[in-house]
């Protein structure tokens, strides 16, 4: 005899009672016919009371109704439901306690005609794990939304602190070049004062006119010098970025280190093709071309060549400064960029000029390169790309100044 | 006697100033625009320099190192410099040595200047 074929067998009894689920036959009438231990130690019944009553028993009251309509659909279609693929059900125990349970359907054809057995899972523990994973999850996601917000704060403070960088290099550079301008302001300034004395003695008309002409001369230089001066300091809106011809910039970064570097001997040899404009602030290109500028003729101890070149290459304007001065040691090329990186002593410069330089050139899209070049000096190489792609008509032309400035 | 102011300035429109502003005084103006043209001038025997007016930031040597070569080579002749950039390190260090009379800054006033000329040309008179 076998297990299978004896429904009294114990060992048949005692598989079914002691199965994870709670098992019940349910008639089509929505009685209970069988219940096994499980199903009634899940509910806090006893078997025996459980069969013979409606299905219902098990249903808190508000599920009751709609399930009876839900039986009565059932019966007409017969379809095996297995489990999970139902809505989230609620069970009510002896003790009216609710808990969530799932329920697997499967019709059968009986001696006592059509049957439906149902499979009863309690999913307390699943639902609890469940929700905790969810609000596990929306921690996590506010987590990350916190974050978030701190790296934006972090990333507007970089931002900030890179503007308040740049100024203040800038700063730095203008304390150089006061002495330079201070020269350069007092001169003409002299010579108007000369003139002006001149004018309250003379009693000449022809003479006072004469003086009267140079006043306006030198009036006019100091004038330039500070409008150039003033172009260079002001901070500039973040916003407003303009047309800038690097030809115009590296003319004016020139100036301003013949400038602020006059006495010293160096031969600038600039050659200038026509590029487009690229878009940026124009005090900014400024800044990175007299900073290398400055680099190149610490290079070169204040006696030397450099030589600027512009050009156009294809979507990008480039410009190469080149200086005959030592060179950079190969061990510091790939430093070279980096904050407070410097090989000079403590009173010239707290290393943040080139690493300024590289913030500016990254901030318009553009690349910066260094390598020495084959003369012994460095070769410093920036592009930018074009802002427009209209190329301007100017001829190429070539200019060399040297001395002093 | 012709007294002799020798100004060693790079801008011709300085000396021009300088010059202006000593016109009709006792004094006549040489001008040089550097170091080798202000030796060159120095060494003439046939001019006597009274007073040496001098800038300090030049291309080529600097004031500094043409007051350097003043003092070992003419040593009598007392120098005023006269500097578009007041530096108060550089003008107690010229104070110290003892051929710069004054230290003057650009823009002088004709009056200052001409007493400064004055009276370093006195000054030589009695290091003679």
């Amino acid at each position: 005899m076998t297990i299978a074929n004896d429904p009294s067998s114990e060992i048949y009894q005692l598989a079914l009672h002691s199965a994870p689920s709670g098992i019940m036959v349910v008639a089509e009438n929505g009685d209970i016919l069988y219940a096994n231990q499980t199903l009634a130690d899940m509910f806090g019944h006893d078997i025996d009371a459980l069969v013979g009553q409606p299905v219902e028993v098990l249903l808190p009251e508000k599920f009751a109704a709609a399930h009876r309509r839900h039986v009565e659909n059932y019966a007409r279609r017969r379809e095996p439901r297995p489990m999970g693929s139902g809505r989230d059900l609620e069970g009510i125990s002896k003790d009216k306690r609710r808990f969530p349970v799932e329920i697997g359907l499967h019709p059968a054809q009986t001696d006592m005609g059509p049957v439906v057995i149902a499979t009863v899972i309690d999913i307390t523990t699943r639902k609890a794990i469940e929700e905790r994973l969810r609000r596990h999850e929306e921690e996590l996601s506010e987590l990350v939304a916190e974050r978030t917000r701190e790296l934006h704060t972090v990333q507007r403070d970089k931002e900030r602190m890179l503007d308040q960088l740049i100024q203040a290099e800038k700063m730095t550079a203008v304390g150089t070049l006061a002495s330079g301008i201070g020269h350069e302001i007092n001169n003409p300034l002299y010579v108007i004062l000369a003139a002006a004395e001149a004018i309250s003695d003379a009693k000449d008309a022809a003479r006072c006119h004469a003086h009267s002409q140079e006043i306006l001369k030198q009036a006019t230089n100091i004038a330039n010098i500070v409008k150039n001066l003033s172009r260079y300091t002001q901070p500039g809106s973040r916003h407003d970025l303009e047309h800038v011809d690097l030809n115009k910039s590296v003319a004016s970064a020139v100036h301003l280190a013949q400038r602020t570097f006059q006495g010293d001997q160096i031969e600038f040899k600039i050659t200038t093709s026509p590029t487009p404009e690229i878009l940026a602030k124009s005090e900014e290109i400024q800044q990175v071309l007299f900073n290398i500028v400055r680099n190149a003729i610490q290079a070169i101890n204040g006696n030397g060549r450099i030589g600027i070149h512009t050009l156009s290459l294809e979507d990008w304007v480039c410009v190469r400064i080149e200086d005959n001065g030592v060179g950079i040691p190969n061990e510091h090329l790939k430093q070279l960029f980096d904050p407070f990186f410097t090989t000079k002593g403590p009173d010239e410069g707290e290393g943040l000029g080139l690493y300024i330089v590289r913030q500016i050139v990254t901030r318009y899209r553009g690349t910066i390169d260094v390598e020495n070049a084959a003369s012994g000096g460095s070769r410093f190489e920036l592009r930018f790309p074009v802002a427009d792609q209209k190329i301007s008509k100017r001829s190429t032309n070539e200019t060399s100044c040297s001395g002093s400035g | 006697m012709k007294h002799h102011v020798l100004v060693l300035d790079d801008e011709a429109d300085v000396r021009n100033a300088i010059q202006l502003q000593l016109e009709g005084t006792r004094f006549e103006i040489l001008e040089a625009e550097n170091v080798d043209q202000a030796t060159g001038l120095l060494t003439d025997y046939a001019i006597s320099i009274d007073v040496i007016i001098c800038d300090v930031r030049m291309p080529g040597a600097s004031g500094v190192e043409a007051i350097e070569i003043f003092q070992r080579e003419f040593p009598t002749t007392p120098v005023i410099v006269l500097t578009g950039f007041p530096d108060v390190d550089l003008s107690v260090d010229f104070m110290k040595q003892k051929d710069v009379v004054d230290f003057l800054t650009k823009p002088v006033e004709k009056d200052k200047l001409i007493a400064a000329v004055e009276q370093a040309a006195q000054g030589r008179k009695l290091f003679e």
